[in-house]
C-alpha cells in the first residue's frame, strides 16, 4: 500500500516519528530489562511481547472472546524456554508473567504508556505526547477475565501505522479481491489474515467510541462528533458487508472448480472472510440503535450531576491530604470513609435456630482477624491466683528504688536490666507498675516517680507500646 | 400518578436483590441477565429500579458484565460501619487507620482521575497485600522526609496521621504477628476481604501476602460514590476549613 503523499517535510517527519514512537513501549521493556531482578540475558522481551500480541489477537475471534492471563503466560513459557533452556520451570513462568504484566503496564499501575515526541508546526517545534495501551483486561459475564489487544496494539502488530483503520480495511479487501480473482490462493489466505486483523481493530475502535459516549455524554460533542462518526461508521459497515458477500461469492465460485490442495486453502479463506462478515454485521447491529441509546443515556445522566464534575486524583488530592490531617480529625471521618469505599452489606438478622446452633457449637479455632491480642487483664485481676509472687513484687520494688536520678527512657532501662540478667517476668511486672503510675498519678509510687509518654515507640524484644520517660523525683524532705 | 405496575416493581426489586448478592453473575443466572437488559432498554424499569434502590437507601452506581453495582447511603441499613467492622474495641488511632486503609487501597488501584475513567468492562490492576502496606508506609515516609519540624510531644490526636502510622509499633509488626487485627497488614487484609465479599476485588493467589485484582465494579464504586465525597470530606477537615467540616 502506498503512503499518502504528505504536503511538506514537516508532516512527513511528524508522521514517521509518530509511527516510531508508538513502538517505544516495546523497546523500553527490552531496554530496562537489565534493571530487573530476574536474569534476562539472551531473552528478547520484544519478541515475546509481539508473540503475546499475536496470540491475543488470534483469540479475539467471534466465537472466543480473548485469552486469559494464565493461558497467555502458559503459551509464552515454551518460548522463554527455547531462548534460555537453562531456566527452571518457575523462572520461565516468572519471565512469561513479566511479559504479560509489562504489556498491561502493570508497573505503572496500568496507566497508558506515554510517549513524547517533537512535531513541527512550520518552523516551530511543538512537544506532543501519544498515549497508548497495548493490552487490556476485560471482564466477562461469567466472572472470567480475558486479555484483549487494543486498537493501537493491533495497529502495531499489523505493521501499518498511522493509517486510519477504515482505509486499511478497504485496501486489504481490494488486494484480497484481486488475489482471489487471479487465483493466488496462498497469498489471498495471508491477506485475509490481515483483513481479519483490520476488522478486529475496527471493532475496538467502534467500541471505544461508544463506551466513552455512553459513560459520560457531557464529554462528547454530540451533534458534530458522535452523529458524524455514527453516520460514517454505518456507511463503512454497509460497504464492508456488501464487499464481504462479493468476496464470499468469488470464493464459492473458485471452490467449485478448485483442485484438492486449493480447496483446503479456499475453505480456510472462506472461514476467515465469513468471520469478518459476521463481525461487520454485528457492529452494524450495534451502530443502528446507538443514536437512541445515546439519547436515553443523556436523559439518565442529566439526573446525575456528579458526572459533570471531573473526578479527583485520589493519590495526590485525597490520600496525601488525608495523611496530613490530625489523627483525631481523620479518625472522626472513618465511618464516612468506610461507608463510601465499601460495598453494601446485608444487615445480619437474628434467627433463633441459628443462634442456638452457634451457642451449642464447639468453640471454633481462633479467627485471625478477630483475635484479641493480650489476656493480661484477666491474669492480674484474680488476687488469690496471681501470676507474680510476693518475692517478685519485692525484687521489683527494689529495682524501682534503685532507679538512678534523672530522666531515662523505659526502653533504655529495660535493656539495661535485661543485660544485668533480670528475668523477663520481673521486667513485665516492672512495666505494669510503671504503667499503673502513668495511668493513675494518685498511686503511692507516683510520689517518687514521674512517668510521662515520650511520643516514641518502645524498642524492646518482648514488649510493644509507647515508650515512657521515667524521672525519679527528689525525695521529699520530711 | 400512573397506576402501579406491580410486575415492574417486582422486577426492579429482584434486580436490586441480585445486586445485594454479588456472588451471583448474570452469565449464570439468565433471569439476572434479562433484568439488566430490561434496565438498560426500558425507561419504566430503570426509573422503578432507581426508586426501589433509593427507598432502600441504596443507589444504582452502574453495571459491569458481572452485574449491577450498588452503593449504600450512609444513613441506611446496608451501610458498612466501623462498629460492624471490628468487634474489638478500637482506639482513635485504630479508627483512623481503618478509614485510611480503605482510602489507600482505592488510591493505589486508581491513583489519578483518568484511572477512574477507564472503560466499565475493563478489569483493574493486580496487587498484593504487602504492596498496599508498602504504599501506605512509603507515602508516610515521603511526608516525613519533607517535614521540616520535629513533632512536639502533645496530644496523639493532634499529631498528623502519617506520624501516627509511622510511630505505631503495629506498623512495623514482624512476619509472625502481621495478620493480628491491629497491625497495618492485618487491617489491609481485612479491608480487602470486605471488598472481596462485595465482588469489588478478587483474590488471585497467596503470593506476597495475598494477591488481588481490582474489578471493574470497584472502579465504578469508587468513581460514582467514593472519590468525590472523600475529596470533599478530607478537604473539609483540613485545619482552616473547620466550618466546612462541621457541616458534614
Amino acid at each position: 500500500m502506498s503512503e499518502v503523499a504528505p504536503d511538506n517535510w514537516q508532516d512527513a517527519v511528524t508522521r514517521r516519528l509518530r509511527t516510531l514512537v508508538r513502538l517505544g513501549p516495546l523497546h523500553r521493556i527490552e531496554a530496562v530489562k537489565v534493571h530487573r531482578d530476574e536474569d534476562l540475558k539472551d531473552i528478547d522481551l520484544r519478541a515475546l511481547c509481539l508473540r503475546a500480541l499475536d496470540l491475543t489477537i488470534e483469540r479475539m475471534g467471534l466465537g472466543t472472546t480473548g485469552i486469559t492471563h494464565e493461558e497467555l503466560r502458559g503459551h509464552l513459557e515454551p518460548l522463554v524456554a527455547s531462548m534460555r533452556p537453562d531456566l527452571s520451570e518457575k523462572e520461565r513462568r516468572v519471565v512469561a508473567e513479566a511479559v504479560v504484566l509489562d504489556l498491561l503496564n502493570e508497573r505503572d499501575r496500568r496507566r497508558e504508556f506515554r510517549e513524547r515526541y517533537a512535531s513541527f508546526d512550520g518552523e516551530r517545534v511543538v512537544h506532543r505526547e501519544i498515549s497508548l495501551r497495548l493490552l487490556a483486561e476485560s471482564e466477562l459475564g461469567d466472572g472470567t477475565i480475558v486479555l484483549r489487544a487494543t486498537t493501537e496494539a493491533i495497529n502495531i502488530y499489523a505493521g501499518m501505522l498511522e493509517y486510519p483503520v477504515e482505509d486499511a480495511q478497504i485496501a486489504e479487501e481490494a488486494v484480497l479481491r484481486s488475489q482471489i480473482h487471479r487465483g493466488l490462493i496462498a497469498d489471498a489466505v495471508r491477506t485475509a489474515t490481515r483483513y481479519r486483523m483490520r476488522s478486529l481493530e475496527y471493532e475496538q475502535k467502534i467500541q471505544t467510541h461508544l463506551e466513552t459516549a455512553r459513560r459520560d455524554v457531557s464529554q462528547v460533542d454530540w451533534i458534530h462528533e458522535v452523529l458524524g462518526f455514527l453516520a460514517s461508521a454505518r456507511t463503512h459497515l454497509e460497504d464492508r458487508q456488501r464487499h464481504d458477500q462479493d468476496l464470499l461469492r468469488s470464493i464459492e465460485a473458485r471452490l467449485d472448480v478448485a483442485s484438492e490442495g486449493d480447496a483446503a486453502q479456499l475453505a480456510h479463506l472462506r472461514e476467515t472472510v465469513e468471520e469478518c462478515f459476521r463481525r461487520h454485521m454485528k457492529l452494524h447491529g450495534i451502530i443502528i440503535p446507538a443514536n437512541q441509546d445515546y439519547l436515553r443515556e443523556q436523559d439518565r445522566q442529566v439526573f446525575r450531576p456528579r458526572l459533570a464534575a471531573s473526578y479527583p486524583d485520589l493519590e495526590a488530592d485525597v490520600l496525601r491530604s488525608a495523611l496530613e490531617l490530625p489523627t483525631g480529625a481523620l479518625a472522626a471521618l472513618a465511618d464516612s470513609l468506610l461507608a463510601r469505599f465499601q460495598p453494601p452489606r446485608s444487615p445480619p438478622h437474628l434467627r433463633l435456630a441459628t443462634l442456638i446452633d452457634k451457642l451449642l457449637a464447639p468453640r471454633r479455632a481462633s479467627d485471625e482477624a478477630e483475635m484479641t491480642p493480650e489476656q493480661a487483664d484477666l491474669e492480674t485481676i484474680d488476687a488469690d491466683r496471681t501470676y507474680f509472687t510476693p518475692d517478685d513484687h519485692a525484687v521489683v520494688a527494689d529495682l524501682l528504688t534503685s532507679l538512678p536520678v534523672g530522666a531515662q527512657t523505659l526502653s533504655a532501662w529495660l535493656a539495661e536490666l535485661r543485660a544485668d540478667g533480670v528475668e523477663s517476668r520481673l521486667l513485665r511486672l516492672l512495666g505494669l507498675r510503671l504503667l499503673a503510675v502513668f495511668g493513675n498519678p494518685g498511686v503511692v509510687l507516683a510520689r517518687r516517680l514521674d512517668v510521662a509518654a515520650s511520643g516514641r515507640p518502645l524498642i524492646d524484644p518482648d514488649f510493644i507500646g509507647d515508650d515512657l520517660i521515667l524521672r525519679k523525683r527528689q525525695e521529699p524532705k520530711q | 400518578m400512573t397506576p402501579l405496575d406491580l410486575d415492574v416493581i417486582e422486577s426492579a426489586a429482584r434486580l436490586v436483590a441480585f445486586g445485594l448478592t454479588p456472588n451471583l453473575k448474570p452469565a449464570r443466572e439468565p433471569d439476572y441477565a434479562q433484568l439488566i437488559e430490561r434496565y438498560r432498554t426500558d425507561a419504566a424499569m430503570r426509573q422503578c429500579t432507581d426508586t426501589v434502590a433509593r427507598g432502600l437507601r441504596l443507589a444504582v452506581l452502574g453495571f459491569t458484565p458481572q452485574g449491577i453495582v450498588l452503593g449504600a447511603n450512609d444513613d441506611g441499613p446496608f451501610v458498612h460501619k466501623l462498629s460492624d467492622y471490628r468487634r474489638t474495641s478500637l482506639t482513635v488511632e485504630d479508627r483512623m487507620c481503618h478509614g485510611l486503609v480503605q482510602l489507600a487501597i482505592a488510591a493505589w488501584c486508581f491513583p489519578a482521575a483518568q484511572d477512574l475513567a477507564a472503560s466499565d468492562d475493563s478489569a483493574g490492576i493486580r496487587f498484593s497485600t504487602n504492596k498496599v502496606v508498602g504504599y501506605i508506609t512509603g507515602r508516610c515516609e515521603e511526608l516525613q522526609r519533607r517535614s521540616q519540624h520535629d513533632p512536639e510531644l502533645g496530644s496523639p490526636e493532634l499529631r498528623e496521621a502519617w506520624r501516627t502510622i509511622l510511630q505505631r509499633p503495629e506498623t512495623r509488626a514482624n512476619a509472625d504477628n502481621r495478620s493480628v487485627a491491629n497491625t497495618l497488614f492485618g487491617m489491609v487484609e481485612y479491608a480487602l476481604k470486605v471488598l472481596e465479599k462485595g465482588s469489588l476485588v478478587r483474590r488471585i493467589s497467596d503470593d506476597d501476602g495475598g494477591s488481588w485484582q481490582a474489578l471493574a465494579a470497584y472502579r465504578i464504586h469508587v468513581r460514582e460514590l467514593a472519590a468525590h465525597d472523600a475529596f470533599t470530606l478530607i478537604q473539609g477537615a483540613r485545619p482552616g476549613t473547620r466550618d466546612n467540616a462541621s457541616q458534614e
